[in-house]
């Protein structure tokens, strides 16, 4: 039998549903892949192997094979919070929580059948685009560029540490979020798929908030099948989150086939911004002739506030998170730093548990939003915010979908861009957009760049209509 | 407008609730005056006229009927407290004796 590893998601259930293969042949494959390559990707900061055996040994025993993913073994981003198994959120201030409950995602998941491996790594509270702010030490990209000796780069982030791990095969899928690019970014630099659903799609039961307005989950797949698999079962509406909408789910697997003859594709020209390498251009290039042969119509488009989301995001998320972060004071959960005052108990309790990144955001967001300047940063921000919108709905009046490059460079080395936090949050340039406008968008791999590193071409849509984006992609990815 | 370092010192103790020794202070200090200077490029956009946008979401919230769905929790909710005592969160003094 070939290695189950290597199987995707769609693969995989095909099997288990026809009694080919057993959910603990499935669970011991992945535990052996994950004991030999942990140790130097460090993609999972908790594995929860024993508790997926047990589990695939039940399910075994009753032959069960029912569910949308029949004891598929996947990773769950330790922004999730998990009952009874600790929730990090790659932070020291949470080092020790447990929670007592289950995020409604996860508990989609395992309710049809999805058998959890562990805990995957990401930027500490999310905050971050190559996984280098974890507490809990970087994750390793499985993938080498041309001339390098050992895996010395970073897998993107937030999402890092579940993108490294579906990319090495460590599961079959894994989940995400994406509050600026979480999913997106980390899918193009390992080479794998990533949607950010639109704002609304998903519920946000249970996940540990950064920017409230922003945070979204999807899935984090091998292939544009897995991920409309996937997606099918993380959403729908929550009544424990009045932001997660009342549509009915479509079926998004049924829908691939379609054809994408006559779709209208825009190219937004403000997406190549200066300093963009000229592979990415290529890149992009051919995923316009690719769509272009399949039948679709290119039109180039403009969205004159392109240049400012980027800016409007570093006033908004910071403010959102340093509200949020407001609930790590030592009291009711998370670590505590001992001190004679209440006062005195909170700034070194916050001060032992945040890493430098998220003091920056905090300081940032306290800022934008304090007395005297909340008008001319915050206030301001979200009025750009509306106009970056609005530049995307008149857009959709006229095109089907947005082409355009993920990521402006591919992975760069750890150590690269940590220097200057502003160089860093340029990473974020082309999937800050549609995350500003809630929009639903994607990253499909573009094949490798002229160092042999994955690339990723990004499809955004209109609100809601996340099943022409994946059949769009999936055409991509037969072309490649 | 330009941040000073006296500024976040005030902004992490008194608002932020985070202290801050010298050399992360001075580290911050100049991060922060980057990331300012990124921001600042939002300033010149005309909004006149145009509503802040809070939520991306177009529709109606969700509300659910007013009933008690859940309780008797004490034990959960202070589980995963550093500190806790006959089911209370126990801190350090807040009224002295004098």
């Amino acid at each position: 039998m070939t290695d189950l590893t290597h199987l995707t998601l769609t693969q995989a259930k095909a099997l288990r549903v026809r009694g080919e293969v057993s959910a603990t042949d499935l669970v011991d494959a992945f535990s052996a892949a994950i004991e030999k390559q942990q140790p130097e990707l460090n993609a999972f900061i908790t594995l929860t192997l024993e508790q997926a055996r047990q589990q695939a040994a039940a399910m075994d025993a009753q032959n069960k094979r029912d569910g949308l993913l029949p004891g598929l073994p996947i990773g769950v981003k330790d922004l999730f919070c998990t009952q009874g198994v600790k929730t990090t959120a790659a932070s020291k201030i949470l080092s020790s929580f447990v929670p007592p409950y289950e995020s409604t995602v996860t508990a989609k998941l395992f309710a049809q059948g999805a058998l959890m491996l562990g805990k995957t790594n990401l930027d500490e509270f999310a905050m971050g685009s190559a996984n280098i702010t974890s507490a809990f030490g970087p994750v390793k990209n499985p993938k080498k560029a041309i001339g390098d000796t050992t895996l010395c780069r970073v897998p993107g982030g937030s999402s890092g540490g579940s993108a490294a791990a579906v990319a090495a095969d460590l599961c079959l899928a894994a989940t995400g979020t994406d509050t600026g690019g979480s999913i997106r970014q980390p899918a193009a630099f390992c080479g794998i798929v990533g949607i950010k659903p639109t704002y609304g799609r998903c519920s946000r039961y249970g996940i540990v908030a950064f920017a409230s307005s922003l945070d979204q989950a999807g899935p984090m797949t091998k292939t544009v099948a897995d991920a409309a698999l996937m997606l099918q079962v993380m959403a729908g509406h929550d009544p424990k989150d009045s932001t997660s909408v009342q549509r009915p789910v479509p079926d998004w697997s049924a829908g691939l086939g379609d054809s994408v003859q006559g779709k209208v594709i825009g190219i937004p020209k403000e997406y190549a911004p200066e300093g963009i390498h000229p592979d990415i251009l290529a890149s992009w290039e051919r995923a316009k002739t690719i769509l272009r042969d399949a039948g679709c119509r290119l039109v180039d488009v403009s969205l004159p506030h392109t240049a400012y989301a980027l800016p409007c995001y570093y006033i908004i998320a910071p403010a959102e998170a340093s509200s949020n972060l407001a609930r790590y004071d030592g009291v009711r959960y998370g670590d505590r730093e001992d001190a004679e005052t209440l006062e005195a108990m909170y700034a070194a309790t916050r001060s032992a548990g945040f890493g430098a990144e998220v003091k920056r955001r905090i300081l940032m967001g306290t800022y934008v939003l304090s007395a005297g300047y909340y008008d001319a940063y915050y206030k301001h921000a979200q009025r750009v915010r509306r106009l970056i919108y609005n530049d995307f709905i008149s857009v959709f009046e006229g095109v089907d979908a947005l082409l355009a490059p993920t990521v402006p460079s591919s992975a760069f080395k750890i150590g690269e861009n940590q220097s200057d936090p502003v160089a860093m949050y340029l990473n974020d340039v082309l999937t800050v957009p549609a995350s500003m406008a809630g929009l639903p968008a994607l990253s499909v791999p573009a094949g490798l760049d002229s160092q042999g590193l994955p690339l990723g071409w990004q499809l955004i849509g209109r609100p809601f209509e996340e099943g022409p984006l994946l059949t769009l992609a999936q055409r991509l990815e037969e072309a490649v | 407008m330009t941040l000073q370092r006296s500024d976040i010192q005030r902004l992490a103790k008194k608002l932020a609730k985070i202290h801050l020794d010298d050399a992360e202070c001075d580290a911050l200090t100049l991060d922060v005056q980057k990331i300012m200077g990124l921001i600042e490029q939002l300033a010149p956009v005309h909004v006149d006229g145009i509503s802040p946008m809070i939520t991306p979401l177009s529709e109606i919230q969700a509300l659910r009927p007013d009933q008690v769905t859940d309780g008797n929790q004490q034990a959960h909710v202070v589980a995963n407290a550093p500190q806790a005592r006959h089911g209370f969160f126990v801190v350090p003094k807040v009224v002295s004796a004098s």
